[in-house]
C-alpha cells in the first residue's frame, strides 16, 4: 500500500526510451511504482481503468475504515461505490490532493456519516461523551487468574468504552499510520483534539503497566 | 538492545516496526520482535498488551477478492454510462475530455483496415446492407469511385471536401449529401480533407467500424489481408467507433467510442473487438505558430517545457506535479521529432515516459542530481 510521505520506492522504472505496448498494462494493473496522483491524473483526464486502479488500492482501506462507523457494510459499500460514481460526474473538476488515501478517507467519512444519519439514528457517531474506563472495573479483573486471559478481558473491555471517534483515531493513526495532523485533516477537528483522543484512549496501558508489575512482583 | 528493555506497552504501539509486525505479519516468528521476546521474557507481557491492543484497533478487517472489486468498477463504469447516456442526447459527441483546444478546424486521420477474410465477408455483408440504407436516405444518386491505377487519385465532393484514392481502393458517396449527414463508405485507403460543417458530421464507414468528424483531414486504409484496422489522427478531433454505435441492436453497455485528438492512432483488433489507443510513430507539430526557437530553454522549469510540448504537439503529457515541482532545464529541442525531445528531457532528468491510452505519462524520480 502507498504511503503519503514517500511518493516512489526504492526500486524505479527502468529508463525507458521506446514504447512498449505491455508497458501499458503493466502500468495501470500492478506497478505499485505509478503513484497516487499519476493513477488520479489520469482518472481526470478520462482514463477509466484507473478507476479500477484507484478501487484496487483503496477499496479494502475504505471498507476497513468505513466499519468503524457502522456494521452495515452493504451501507459502507454503497456510500464507496457512489463516491466513486460522483468523482466520474464532475472528473474535469476534482482537486489534486495532496495525499489521495487521506482524501478519499475524508471523503468516505463525510458521506458515510451522512448515509447513517439518513438511514437510521441508530449507530450514532456523534458520541463525543470521552467515556473513559472504569478504573474499578480494571481491578476487579486484574485478580483474575489466568494472566493473558485477563489482558485480553481488560483490553477487550476497555475497547468497549471507547467512543467511537476514539477506536476512529486509534485505527487511522495505529493501523493506518497516519500523522495526528493527517488525522485531525481527515476527522476535521483540530491537532489538539485528536492528541486527547490518542492520550485517554492509551491512558489504560499506563495504568495496565502499573498493575501488571505488581501483579508479577507481587504475586 | 537496551532501549527496548525498558520499553512499555505504549511504547510498542507507537513503534511502527513492531506495529507492523502484529499487524502485517501477524507476530510470526523470525522477526526480530519474537527474538527479542525470546532474550528478555519481561517484555513478553508488554508486547502481549501491545499485540492486544492493536489487534483490537484493526478488528478484522474485511476480505475482498480482486475480482469482486474489479466487477465493482465495471458497475459503477456502468451505472455512470447509463446516467450520461440518457441526459446526452445521441449524436455525435466531439466533446473532447482530453483536451481544452477548441479551435482546431481541421484534422488529419490515417486509417488501416485489414480483416482475415472469413470474418470479413460476414462483417462485409452486414455492412453492406446497411450502408445502402444509410446511402438510400440521400436524395440524389451515389456514385462509386474506383482506382485500377498504381497511382492516387484526387477528386472533390459536393460540399468541396476532397479525397485521396489509393491504389486498389474504391470509395462510395451521394453526389449531393443530405443536409444532415455527410456520408461516405470507404473499401481500401484513401486520405480525406473534410471541410468544417458543424451541423453536417462527415461520417465515413468502413468494415464494422465508423469514423466521424466535424471538419478534418484523414486518410483510410483498407485491404482485406490484414487482421489490423488502425486509425491515425494528424491534427484535429475523431470519433471513431464500432459499427454497433450506429445500430441500436446492442446493449448500450457494449457501444465503443474512441476519441482520437492530433496525433493520436487507435489500433482495432478484428477479433477481440476491441480499440487499443495510442501514438503515431512520428508526432506532427500542430501548433503552426511554434518555431524552433520556441523549444530553446534555458532553465526552465521542467512544468513549463511540458506544457509547451503538450501544446506544440497537442498530445496530453501528464506528469505529477509534485515529482516536477524543483526541477528545471537548459536544453536545445528544436528540431528534433518529439520522441527524441522526449528522451534528451528523460536522459537529462532521470525521468522516463512511456505512451498510455494515447498520451504521454512521464515519471520524474529523482530530478536533482
Amino acid at each position: 500500500m502507498q504511503h503519503c510521505s514517500t511518493l516512489f520506492k526504492e526500486k524505479y522504472y527502468i529508463l525507458l526510451t521506446q514504447i512498449s505496448d505491455g508497458m501499458e498494462k503493466m502500468l495501470l494493473d500492478h506497478d505499485e511504482n505509478l503513484t497516487d496522483s499519476l493513477v488520479w491524473a489520469m482518472f481526470k483526464e478520462g482514463d477509466d481503468r484507473s478507476m479500477n486502479v484507484l478501487l484496487l488500492r483503496y477499496f479494502r482501506p475504505l471498507l476497513h475504515y468505513g466499519s468503524k462507523f457502522t456494521n452495515d457494510r452493504l451501507l459502507v459499500e454503497d456510500v464507496i461505490q457512489d463516491l466513486f460514481l460522483g468523482f466520474l460526474e464532475k472528473r474535469e473538476l476534482l482537486s489534486n490532493p495532496a495525499c489521495l488515501k487521506n482524501y478519499l478517507f475524508k471523503c468516505l467519512r463525510n458521506n458515510l456519516i451522512h448515509a447513517i444519519k439518513q438511514n437510521t439514528n441508530a449507530f450514532s457517531i456523534h458520541d463525543n461523551e470521552d467515556i473513559f474506563t472504569d478504573l474499578e472495573n480494571i481491578e476487579e479483573v486484574l485478580v483474575a487468574t489466568d494472566e493473558s486471559e485477563e489482558i485480553s478481558i481488560k483490553l477487550n473491555r476497555h475497547f468497549l468504552s471507547l467512543t467511537k471517534r476514539q477506536k476512529e483515531a486509534l485505527f487511522l493513526r495505529y493501523y493506518e499510520n497516519r500523522s495526528n495532523d493527517e488525522i485531525a485533516e481527515i476527522m476535521e477537528i483540530n491537532k489538539q483534539s485528536v492528541s486527547n483522543l490518542l492520550l485517554k484512549s492509551l491512558a489504560i496501558l499506563r495504568e495496565n503497566w502499573v498493575h501488571i508489575l505488581i501483579l508479577l512482583f507481587f504475586n | 538492545m537496551n532501549k527496548y528493555e525498558n520499553f512499555k506497552s505504549s511504547d510498542f504501539i507507537n513503534d511502527k516496526s513492531f506495529r507492523d509486525w502484529v499487524l502485517i505479519e501477524k507476530s510470526k516468528p523470525g522477526f526480530f520482535w519474537d527474538d527479542l521476546r525470546r532474550q528478555y521474557p519481561l517484555l513478553e507481557r508488554e508486547m502481549r498488551i501491545a499485540t492486544d491492543f492493536l489487534n483490537n484497533i484493526a478488528e478484522d478487517a474485511p476480505q475482498v477478492s480482486d475480482e469482486y472489486i474489479n466487477h465493482l468498477s465495471e458497475r459503477i463504469l456502468d451505472k455512470h454510462k447509463k446516467a450520461s447516456r440518457s441526459s446526452e442526447s445521441r449524436g455525435i459527441q466531439l466533446k473532447s475530455r482530453f483536451f481544452t483546444y477548441s479551435y482546431y478546424l481541421a484534422a488529419s486521420v490515417i486509417i488501416l483496415l485489414g480483416a482475415g477474410w472469413i470474418y470479413s465477408i460476414v462483417q462485409q455483408n452486414k455492412f453492406s446492407n446497411n450502408i445502402e440504407t444509410l446511402l438510400s436516405d440521400s436524395q440524389e444518386g451515389i456514385v462509386k469511385k474506383e482506382n485500377h491505377t498504381d497511382k492516387p487519385i484526387s477528386f472533390y465532393l459536393s460540399d468541396s471536401s476532397s479525397i485521396t484514392l489509393e491504389p486498389n481502393s474504391s470509395v462510395s458517396f451521394p453526389t449531393v449529401f443530405d443536409s444532415k449527414n455527410r456520408i461516405v463508405s470507404l473499401e481500401g485507403e484513401a486520405f480525406f480533407e473534410v471541410t468544417k460543417n458543424p451541423k453536417q458530421p462527415f461520417i465515413v464507414h468502413f468494415n464494422a467500424l465508423a469514423v466521424k468528424v466535424l471538419g478534418t483531414s484523414f486518410s483510410i486504409r483498407s485491404f482485406d489481408s490484414e487482421e489490423n484496422i488502425s486509425v491515425s489522427v494528424k491534427t484535429g478531433k475523431v470519433s471513431v467507433s464500432s459499427k454497433q454505435d450506429l445500430n441500436t441492436e446492442m446493449p448500450q453497455s457494449t457501444l465503443k467510442e474512441v476519441m482520437l485528438t492530433a496525433n493520436q492512432k487507435v489500433d482495432y483488433k478484428k477479433g477481440d473487438l476491441q480499440f487499443e489507443k495510442t501514438l503515431t510513430s512520428n508526432p506532427v507539430m500542430i501548433d503552426r505558430s511554434a518555431t524552433p526557437r520556441d523549444f530553446e530553454f534555458t532553465d526552465a522549469p521542467l512544468k513549463n517545457i511540458f506544457n509547451r510540448l503538450e501544446k506544440a504537439y497537442g498530445i496530453p503529457i501528464i506528469f505529477d506535479e509534485n515529482q516536477v515541482k524543483d526541477c528545471s532545464l537548459t536544453a536545445s529541442l528544436g528540431d528534433e521529432p518529439l520522441f527524441q525531445k522526449l528522451d534528451m528531457i528523460c536522459k537529462t532528468m532521470k525521468a522516463h515516459y512511456v505512451v498510455v491510452d494515447g498520451r504521454i505519462l512521464v515519471t520524474v524520480t529523482n530530478c536533482k542530481n
